[in-house]
């Protein structure tokens, strides 16, 4: 199942290591619907994205549906978030969610935080 | 067996062969003033747990400090088979992770964590006595002088 490109929201495909990866992470929740994207001013270059679980859609939430799980952007990071691809990798010394983003200008060399 | 000498070139590698004259002496050797633990690298439980998970027999994790990142340091985190002489092991339950003796200088007394969170599970340094402040990310950082 490729991921399809969409267009006006804000991100735009979750990859299918994304995919899988949420799913694992709410196999055994039931009580959450989705995982919800947030941003916050953290970090040397401004702000870094966050990630929790949630049990609700906000009217200002975006909802991104890929393949069968839910993603919700909120509000506040929509803009940041305008086209990227959501993706999650896998290495033995770390695991992350990452956003690939065509509007990042600058990057903290961790990777962690951004300037739009 | 080879054995390997650096000559000291500096108040820091002066300082390491310092150490190793010490600590081949005796490692019991209570007449050390400093506290046993103030040279040593600490893992915590999640650190050793991920480490029995992607650690293969023989290997380690390296912490090697160079320079960069916002804040002038950063640590370098990797698998490795290449443990020299120059390395300081420092294991728990039959895992471990190695120091250069030159990168120890920079990361004694720290603790290693492996921290999982829902956006990120990775190998980070805490509480780092040789650091000053940090990036918010605790990749880079700026050393105490």
């Amino acid at each position: 199942m490729g991921a399809v490109p969409r267009i006006s929201v804000s991100v735009s495909v979750v990859t299918p290591s994304a995919v899988n990866r949420i799913r694992l992470l709410l196999e055994d929740k039931p009580e959450y619907i989705g995982l919800k994207v947030g941003v916050k001013t953290r970090g040397c270059n401004g702000l870094t994205y966050t990630l929790d679980y949630t049990k609700e859609k906000l009217k200002s939430d975006e909802e991104v549906l890929q393949d069968g799980v839910r993603v919700f952007i909120e509000k506040k990071a929509q803009l940041t978030l305008l086209g990227t691809e959501m993706d999650f990798v896998e290495t033995k010394l770390n695991s992350e969610f990452i956003f690939n983003n065509p509007n990042i200008k600058g990057m903290c060399g961790c990777g962690e935080s951004f300037s739009v | 067996n080879l054995q390997v000498h650096r000559v000291p070139q500096s108040p820091l590698s002066l300082q390491t062969t310092r150490f190793q004259r010490l600590s081949s002496a005796s490692a019991q050797e209570s007449l050390d003033s400093s506290p046993p633990s103030e040279d040593k690298i600490h893992l915590t439980e999640s650190c050793v747990k991920r480490l029995e998970e992607i650690l293969e027999n023989g290997e380690y994790l390296r912490i090697h400090v160079e320079g960069g990142g916002c804040s002038g340091f950063q640590y370098k985190f990797s698998v490795v088979d290449d443990k020299t002489e120059d390395d300081r092991v420092f294991e728990k339950r039959g895992v471990g992770i190695i120091v250069d003796q030159d990168s120890l200088e920079f990361v004694k007394g720290a603790t290693v964590d492996y921290t999982n969170e829902l956006i990120r599970s990775t190998f980070q340094v805490l509480k780092n006595p040789q650091a000053d402040h940090g990036c918010s990310c605790g990749s880079s950082f700026s050393v105490k002088l």
